[in-house]
């Protein structure tokens, strides 16, 4: 598979350009992402931040190809995701804690399976199962069936099922909801080593202390578009402002000034919900 | 495929390598410098893929409790229980020495042979109170002697009242073996029926238990020779009563029959040298009675199954959503159409193994339990066994398609369940409607989903299927089968299905809040889907709503099918997706012009398809076969018994206005879409059309396919170039009312020399013929200008 129209190349392994999904709704269409761009390089972690409903989601789906743009582009690893959709697949993890188990399954079999799925040669995906067994501590229950397991050990499962293939780009999407202070360190912790082994991250999340102690850059996004883009650094300058959640009630007000001021009606929010 | 490598071990974190440090020889481990998910392409590998899906689906469903006591527990409990509840209930009707078997015969048998049975209405003196006549020993000590020629007469006249009287009795005649009393022996009364009864199917639908027909010998005028006569003693097959009753009509019938032959000998000079049988006696056997079990079982094999599908449809597909692993699968690189397939053969599979189970569980029952005599045609047989599992198999591939792409709509187990009661609902109402005897699967019958399942199955039990039906029934189901696959793969890859929110319903069940011009081909293939096995239920139902010999009625009636199948429901369909009616139905302005085109069309086209129906007549010789005679019987009954204003209006306008607006319409419409495929959607919908046509009351009508495809085409070409469903209208009305009048014209033509009977298959005179044709061009010509003028404008 040769990677086409490669003139466009940056270093950066996830390059997002003008994205927009718009949804037709019983209400009218809804922009649920209004022209994105941004560019991610390996050993990065950026964090995507931004209140339910922001866009955050339909962005990372859109550059897993789950969903297909209106308009714009989305490269991964150098594939374009329209063209590419299944090399874009490969070289991607989603970890999602919406993400649920295949009760009835042993870890041992799901890792298998999505080794599988992935096109992993047997011999490799049975070294990785091992490998990452050992890294989340798998081992006492990895051939028990994944119904009986507590939510802390199906979550480590769940890490280690989506990063069988071992891909250069992991999205993160609110790894951390719905987790104690444990699972949510054990994520943070996850998330720094993927970036000191030089992979591409996205965590999305909409907790900016989380992000703040974690993430190289942010974006936030707020009804679909990116309002802000930099460094901590850049945005408090920008800001003038310490925090990113002050930063972001910042933004808030300014939006609804303009609203205001236009005296137009509030924008619907984005119908984009959960699976 | 750039630059990642197995990072696990070399850079941990904190927290991590604690666990790393442990373990020092899994750092050993040998790792791939080249990326680990590499691509694999070709079709071996999607069959890989599609395996190693459905394999996982498999396993996980039947580690469920839930599937594993649908499909082991309830057939070892359902058939048992049902087996002894029906058997306590039902086991005085297969009782072997029931006391009277019930003989149906004409008016029209012999005195003598009518003699041999009782009447039903002297039954409480016959059994013990008939006199012994003492002629016993007069009769045999007759045989002997060699009296004079009147005496003779009158012993014979004796000896075969005598034997009648034994007979009667049951006892057997003298000189043979006799099985001893009256006990054994069936007592068998006859109910004597009008000439011309169709005696056949009395014994079939189980009224009487055998039925006498005797056809007389008969002396040919011109060569003076005798034809041999017969008597034919009908039981019915797999009954056991009623062959054992056909068993003793036939010993009485013979005996009867040589002591009558021995008499009329001892009158002629040949004595008993010579005994010709003058008339033969055989057996044979109509159809098997219809126990109402017969069909049952079947219709419980079928429900069965279904339950067995059920569970892992759901929980593969609404259950995965629920669940949260669905985006999971669809993250990774693996096309939505295999996940679907990988889960299809699951569900599948999971289908037949209770198919299996079930008619294994069924089969055993019915032998403990002594049903096999009652349902099973001529006894369990393993080619039986194998049919009979090829219907469910293939039942099975239909239903779980058709369910996957229901669930594959809902967001959750318990909206599933609410999607799939009205789908049980809606199969359980033709299950049982072919519970009802005397159903038997007709052409129409096998089209139909469900319903061609369960009729075949009873028939199969029974040993009386007919082989092309059974082809017929596998056939359609399985072409429902990638219909209802093909909707599945749509539903479950499409954005809105996968990525709903919980506010609302689905995209089917959303009502667009804006007007639009287009009317979807999933609409269109929806709407169609459903169209087929309605409209062949709805044809069906019509002979149950009024009478069939009511043909005004029966024309109503059709009329307000076409209305409600090819109008209302359509509109409706439209309306509520808030489709502009104008666009949808092509309702537009025309010019004068084309309306002209269009009545000459209309006035001059039907000798084209006229010719065309003798050309589907003569040249496919195979059609007349499937082609249903009757149907001309109907044709003219219809001209003597109905008004010919109701004949116009159900037979003409109502269906060139529903037609029109549905196929040229709406169907048209959907399928030309937004990419504006036109010549697609012409052949399409006018196929459709044709296809439409040739279904006809449970019987294909073939050879009317060419003639209404040629008609299906121009009209759909006149909606085409004139953009307008108006001119179609015009033209179907004026051609269909042209051809229900030409009885009434029948004088005029007779004066131009025309004779139109499509039976006596004579063609149109030629010159006739090319003045038609010619006006038909003229007409087209006309249409095509004002389809110019109408663009220039």
């Amino acid at each position: 598979m040769a990677k086409s129209d490669s003139e466009r190349r940056t270093d950066a392994v996830i390059d997002v350009r003008e994205l927009v999904k718009r949804f037709p709704t019983a209400a009218g269409d809804v922009l649920a992402v209004n022209g994105v761009t941004m560019q991610v390089r390996a050993g990065e972690v950026y964090g995507l931040l931004g209140a339910n409903g922001a866009g955050k989601t339909t962005t990372l789906r859109m550059m897993l190809g789950l969903l297909k743009p209106t308009s714009g582009t989305a490269r991964i690893a150098g594939f374009d995701v329209a063209k590419f959709p299944e090399d874009v697949k490969r070289n991607m993890a989603l970890v999602s804690a919406s993400a649920g188990l295949y009760q009835w399954l042993t870890p041992r079999e799901l890792m298998h399976y999505f080794a599988d799925l992935y096109d992993v040669p047997a011999a490799a995906a049975a070294a990785r199962v091992e490998q990452l067994a050992e890294l989340f501590e798998l081992r006492k229950f990895m051939d028990r069936q994944c119904a009986g397991m507590s939510t802390g050990q199906q979550q480590r499962v769940n890490l280690a099922r989506s990063l069988m293939h071992d891909p250069p780009v992991v999205l993160m999407d609110e790894p951390t909801r719905g987790l104690d202070i444990v699972g949510s360190k054990r994520i943070f912790d996850f998330t720094s080593h993927l970036k000191d082994i030089g992979k591409a991250v996205i965590f999305c999340t909409h907790r900016l202390d989380e992000a703040q102690r974690l993430c190289n850059r942010f974006g936030l996004m707020f009804r679909g578009r990116l309002q802000l883009e930099g460094t901590l650094d850049e945005l408090r300058s920008v800001m003038g402002r310490e925090s990113l959640t002050d930063m972001f009630l910042d933004l808030m007000a300014r939006e609804q000034q303009i609203d205001r001021d236009s005296s137009s009606l509030l924008a619907p929010e984005t119908s984009a919900g959960k699976l | 495929m750039t630059h990642h490598r197995c990072w696990l071990l070399k850079h941990l974190p904190e927290s991590c390598r604690r666990v790393k440090e442990e373990s020092v020889e899994s750092q050993k481990s040998p790792i791939p410098s080249a990326p680990i998910s590499a691509p694999v392409s070709g079709f071996s590998n999607t069959l890989r893929k599609i395996s190693r899906l459905a394999r996982k689906e498999l396993r996980e469903s039947l580690r469920d409790r839930r599937t594993l006591a649908t499909l082991i527990v309830m057939p070892l409990i359902v058939y048992p229980l049902l087996g002894s509840v029906v058997q306590k209930f039902a086991v005085s009707r297969i009782d072997l020495n029931a006391p009277a078997a019930a003989v149906v015969v004409d008016q029209t048998l012999s005195p003598g042979l009518q003699s041999l049975f009782a009447d039903p209405e002297a039954e409480q003196n016959a059994g013990g109170t008939v006199v012994k006549t003492s002629t016993d020993d007069a009769t045999k000590s007759g045989d002997s002697e060699d009296p004079a020629k009147n005496q003779k007469s009158d012993s014979s006249q004796a000896r075969l009242e005598d034997l009648t009287k034994q007979l009667l009795e049951g006892k057997l005649p003298d000189g043979q073996n006799s099985i001893d009393g009256v006990e054994t022996a069936i007592r068998l009364e006859k109910y004597i029926q009008p000439p011309g009864t169709d005696l056949e199917a009395i014994v079939r639908n189980g009224i009487a238990d055998i039925a006498i027909l005797e056809t007389l010998p008969q002396q040919d005028s011109a060569t003076g020779l005798v034809t041999q006569g017969e008597i034919r003693i009908i039981a019915r097959q797999g009954d056991a009563f009623s062959t054992k009753a056909a068993a003793e009509a036939v010993r009485r019938i013979s005996a009867f029959r040589d002591e009558y032959v021995r008499a009329v000998l001892d009158q002629t000079r040949f004595g008993r040298q010579v005994m010709p049988a003058i008339s033969r006696v055989s057996l044979q056997s109509s159809g098997p009675k219809e126990s109402p079990l017969s069909a049952f079982v079947p219709l419980m094999l079928v429900l069965m199954t279904m339950t067995g599908a059920v569970y892992p449809a759901i929980d593969l597909t609404a259950g995965e959503r629920e669940r949260g692993t669905l985006e999971m699968l669809i993250a990774a690189p693996v096309s939505r159409r295999n996940l679907l397939t990988g889960k299809f053969i699951a569900v599948f599979t999971v289908a037949v193994l209770t198919a299996i189970i079930n008619l294994t569980a069924m089969i055993l029952t019915l032998y403990g339990t002594g049903f096999d005599r009652v349902i099973l045609g001529e006894g369990a047989s393993i080619g039986m066994f194998l049919q009979v599992l090829s219907l469910l198999v293939v039942f099975a591939s239909f239903f779980s398609a058709v369910l996957l792409s229901i669930t594959s709509f809902a967001r959750s187990f318990r909206e599933a369940q609410a999607w799939l009661i009205p789908l049980m609902l809606v199969s359980l109402a033709p299950g049982i409607l072919s519970l009802m005897p005397g159903v038997r699967l007709t052409i129409g019958l096998a089209l139909l989903p469900l319903v061609n399942i369960v009729l075949l199955g009873k028939e199969l039990f029974q040993g009386i299927a007919a082989p092309h039906l059974f082809v017929i029934t596998l056939a359609a189901t399985l072409t429902y089968t990638v219909l209802a696959l093909r909707l599945a793969a749509n539903v479950f890859g499409s954005d809105s299905v996968l990525f709903a929110n919980n506010s609302g319903g689905g995209s089917l069940s959303k009502r667009p809040v804006e007007l639009t011009n287009e009317v979807s081909r999933a609409m269109g293939i929806g709407y169609l889907v459903v169209l087929l096995p309605a409209f062949i239920v709805l044809a069906g139902m019509r002979g149950r709503l009024v009478d069939p010999l009511n043909l005004s009625g029966q024309l109503v009636l059709s009329g307000l099918m076409t209305l409600l199948l090819f109008t209302i429901f359509p509109v409706l369909l439209t309306t509520w997706n808030r489709v502009r009616a104008t666009s949808a139905y092509a309702i537009r302005s025309f010019s004068p012009l084309a309306l002209f085109g269009a009545v000459l069309l209309g006035a001059t086209l039907w000798t084209l398809s006229y010719e065309a129906l003798l050309l589907g007549k003569g040249t496919a010789a195979w059609t007349r076969l499937l082609s249903n005679p009757k149907l001309q019987e109907l044709a003219q009954r219809l001209t003597q018994e109905t008004p010919l204003l109701l004949r116009l209006l159900t037979l003409a306008v109502i269906p060139a206005i529903c037609e029109e607006l549905f196929f040229r319409g709406f169907l048209m419409s959907a399928l030309i879409g937004r990419s504006e495929r036109w010549k697609s959607a012409l052949f399409t919908s006018t196929f459709l059309f044709a296809a439409f046509h040739v279904v006809v009351d449970q019987s294909l009508t073939l050879e009317r396919f060419p003639a209404t495809f040629m008609l299906g085409f121009v009209l759909g070409w006149i909606r085409l170039s004139t953009g307008s469903i108006f001119p179609g209208i015009v033209m179907h009305a004026v051609s269909n009312g042209l051809l229900l009048s030409l009885t009434e014209l029948q004088p005029l033509l007779a004066r131009l020399g025309l004779d139109l009977a499509v039976k006596n298959e004579t063609h149109l005179p030629a010159w006739f013929l090319a003045i038609s044709t010619g006006l038909s061009l003229i007409g087209a010509m006309l249409i095509h200008r004002s389809s110019r003028q109408a663009k220039m404008a």
